[in-house]
């Protein structure tokens, strides 16, 4: 037995000289501060003065669930924005990528200048993003000297200007519009998917007279479905992430300017656990809002990935029936 | 052979002295545009004089406004502060004095003769427990500026320089500054300024404070029939058009509340000294005069300012240089060099001097455009020195509904009451 262990230890030493680098920067620089940061939620402290132990405190406070807050209230709203951003830009951008995937693929006039065009805003780093936009939503209020473009026209057939930005109802929702900007990145990688299919199935479809939107559900979508899954994960991660897009909407950097938009209209978690850390200086707080990012983005991908593996045993079980 | 390894001993030693690295101090603060020059000169000349004497070099390092409160913040919290800290309470200075971020200064060696010369109020707005945490070196007033051209241009007589006109007046004035152009959109309004400060400052000129305290509250005061009349005065210069629709952003067209008036589309503004550099550039002709007060109600006379000041980082490496250089900026001499930044000096006896030479001193406006300046100064309140933003957040999310009509006065102040109290017993808990 020794003699075997030995013999593995051998064969194998190699391996784990490669592998320690990448092990000792996990352990270093990823759980390390993820159970410091576990610790951290489970304490009062702003990160210089002493520290009291509170439990569970931070996340009753957070969910509010022995009284409603303004932190509990900014918390839900954060949360709802987040799941509002995930649904809508996340799954709505990747049905729109995969469609326009779907029609350059199909080798349309001047398709090489569309797909660079619609790439093109992926390139853009969200927060020159975000500050190009503001004129673009801005509400003049009436002053006639500074309405966005939206709202110009908006005006110009009779209409009342639009608060985009500073509405917590409508905050969101323009941050979802403008997440659209860049769904050419998405396009790109389903490109690559859909090139990487056998032609044979398409062939074989037309021979049996389906249409184009045929193919795209019945060929395509199917033979896609890893892409797929991997882009969902992607975009639910990416979705929970984000941060710079809402931070240069709202303008954030006056210390006068402590909400997260007029209203707080452009909430999201990473914002409120930026917030609460760096301007509230409640590390235990931003801490358990960590936290719950990382367990809602947990919990979907796992349920992500049970259903893959569901679909992929089906799929075999399948192939053996027959 | 002795004696002369001795005196050689002596040469070297005092050579080490002449050719010592000086003692580097960094002193951070908020500076853009012409100001960053004017500090840069304010530090110049504490290096080329005490600086020069004690071996130390202050290196400025300036920033943006908000860039340096962001800084600050995640300096102090990785240990990396600079050693000599700038201060406003129009920033966060609870935050800090709070926390043990900077060097008690009562025991450090002639920092009493410091204080000593100093505005009582602004040192008090610095002390925590009986201990100085940082020195006031600047008060900072807001007093009404003025384009003459469009009050000329409307037909109406200049403000009086010292004496305030009434917001009655004030408003009768509106009427003719406030103007449509031919599209029936507004293309020049009466007053462009930070409604949050004003709100406070209409309060207070109401007899009402909106907290029972600025540094600890416990609760909202506002919630009383002359709390919601001032409410209901802050929103009718909205309803009447004195200044433009807030939508919670400053808007380009109307400048910033410290420089409005230098878009030639706003009368007045309500500003420090510090927004008369950019006034000037703009070529403006403009006037000052001291904030409203409304009639019968003159003892409540109130107005914005801040104060400025400077502490030393408890953490910081170069304390006794940062010491010197607190002292020389609190002393009559340094306060009069940083006077020529724009801010009314702290120091009693140079503001004395300020007062009465404000030609030789200023160099920003004349000294009757100054005047307004030193007679609103024993009016000044100041903002909320809180540990957290929360309140700010709640306050300017809750007024904003006001601003734009979509809240009565009445039910703004149930709101601030209900939901600040709320906030305030958590943040003392």
């Amino acid at each position: 037995m020794k003699a075997h262990t030995r013999l593995e230890w051998n064969r194998n030493r190699y391996g784990y000289a490669y592998i320690m680098p990448w092990v000792i920067g996990f352990l270093a620089f990823s759980l390390l501060p993820m159970l410091s940061s576990l610790y951290i939620s489970a304490l009062k402290w702003d990160g210089l003065t002493e520290k009291t132990f509170v439990g569970l405190g931070n996340y009753i406070r957070l969910l509010g669930l022995e009284k409603k807050s303004t932190t509990s209230v900014l918390f839900w709203r954060s949360l709802q924005h987040n799941f509002l951003f995930m649904v809508f830009s996340g799954f709505g951008g990747l049905v729109l990528s995969l469609l326009m995937a779907a029609v350059m693929n199909e080798k349309v006039r001047g398709h090489n200048f569309f797909r660079v065009l619609f790439f093109l805003p992926s390139l853009t780093v969200p927060v020159a993003f975000g500050l190009m936009m503001q004129p673009i939503f801005a509400q003049g209020a009436g002053s006639g000297y500074q309405t966005g473009v939206i709202n110009w026209f908006v005006t110009l057939f009779g209409g009342k200007e639009i608060n985009f930005l500073g509405d917590p109802k409508l905050g969101i929702w323009t941050m979802i519009i403008i997440s659209y900007w860049t769904v050419g990145s998405g396009m790109i990688v389903f490109m690559a998917g859909i090139a990487g299919l056998p032609k044979s199935y398409y062939e074989a479809a037309q021979l049996d007279g389906a249409g184009w939107w045929s193919r795209f559900f019945n060929v395509t979508v199917p033979l896609l479905t890893p892409v797929l899954f991997f882009q969902t994960i992607m975009a639910l991660i990416g979705g929970l992430r984000i941060l710079d897009l809402a931070v240069s909407l709202a303008g954030m950097g006056d210390p006068t300017k402590t909400n997260m938009g007029a209203n707080d209209s452009l909430a999201t978690l990473v914002y409120f656990l930026y917030k609460k850390g760096f301007r509230d200086w409640k590390m235990g707080e931003a801490a358990a809002i960590g936290w719950f990012i990382f367990l809602i983005g947990l919990v979907f991908t796992v349920a992500i990935l049970v259903y893959m593996r569901r679909q992929n045993n089906d799929g075999a079980a399948g192939v053996e029936g027959v | 052979v002795k004696k002369l390894a001795l005196i050689a001993l002596v040469l070297v030693a005092y050579g080490a002295t002449l050719f010592a690295e000086p003692t580097v101090v960094r002193y951070s603060r908020w500076a853009g545009g012409s100001e960053t020059e004017m500090f840069q000169a304010l530090v110049d000349s504490f290096n080329s004089t005490v600086g020069k004497e004690k071996n130390i070099t202050v290196k400025f390092e300036p920033l943006p406004w908000g860039a340096y409160w962001e800084k600050l913040r995640t300096t102090v919290l990785a240990g990396d502060a600079p050693d000599v800290i700038s201060l406003s309470n129009a920033g966060e200075n609870g935050s800090y004095l709070t926390r043990g971020v900077f060097l008690p200064l009562n025991k450090e060696a002639g920092m009493a003769d410091a204080v000593k010369d100093l505005a009582k109020p602004a040192v008090e707005s610095l002390t925590v427990n009986g201990k100085y945490l940082g020195l006031p070196i600047g008060l900072g007033v807001r007093a009404m500026v003025y384009n003459k051209a469009l009050l000329k241009e409307a037909g109406l007589a200049m403000p009086d320089p010292v004496k305030p006109m009434t917001w009655e007046q004030f408003m009768k004035m509106s009427e003719k500054l406030s103007k449509k152009g031919a599209d029936g959109k507004f293309t020049q309004y009466t007053l462009y300024c930070s409604m949050d400060e004003m709100v406070d400052s209409v309060c207070n000129q109401y007899g009402v404070q909106m907290t029972d305290s600025k540094s600890k509250p416990s609760k909202v005061t506002v919630n009383t029939k002359d709390g919601i009349a001032a409410l209901a005065f802050i929103q009718d210069l909205y309803k009447k058009n004195v200044c433009p629709p807030n939508t919670g952003e400053w808007q380009t067209a109307w400048g910033t509340p410290d420089n409005a008036i230098a878009t030639g589309k706003v009368a007045f503004m309500l500003s420090g000294p510090w927004g008369l550099p950019t006034v000037k550039q703009a070529n403006i002709d403009f006037g000052t005069c001291p904030v409203p007060v409304f009639a019968g109600k003159e003892k409540f006379r109130a107005t914005r300012g801040y104060i400025n000041g400077i502490a030393v980082y408890k953490g910081s490496k170069a304390k006794d240089g940062a010491l010197e250089f607190v002292k020389w900026l609190t002393s009559k001499a340094g306060q009069l060099e940083f006077t020529k930044t724009g801010d009314l000096p702290a120091n009693t006896a140079a503001l004395a001097e300020a007062q009465k030479n404000a030609d030789k001193v200023y160099t920003n406006g004349t000294p009757e455009q100054y005047k307004a300046y030193f007679a609103d100064l024993p009016y000044v309140t100041t903002a909320w020195n809180l540990p957290t933003s929360e309140w700010t957040s709640l306050f300017s999310n809750t007024m904003l509904d006001m601003y734009k009509l979509a809240a009565t006065p009445a039910a703004t102040a149930a709101k601030l009451e209900k939901e600040g109290n709320l906030l305030f017993a958590e943040m003392w808990d």
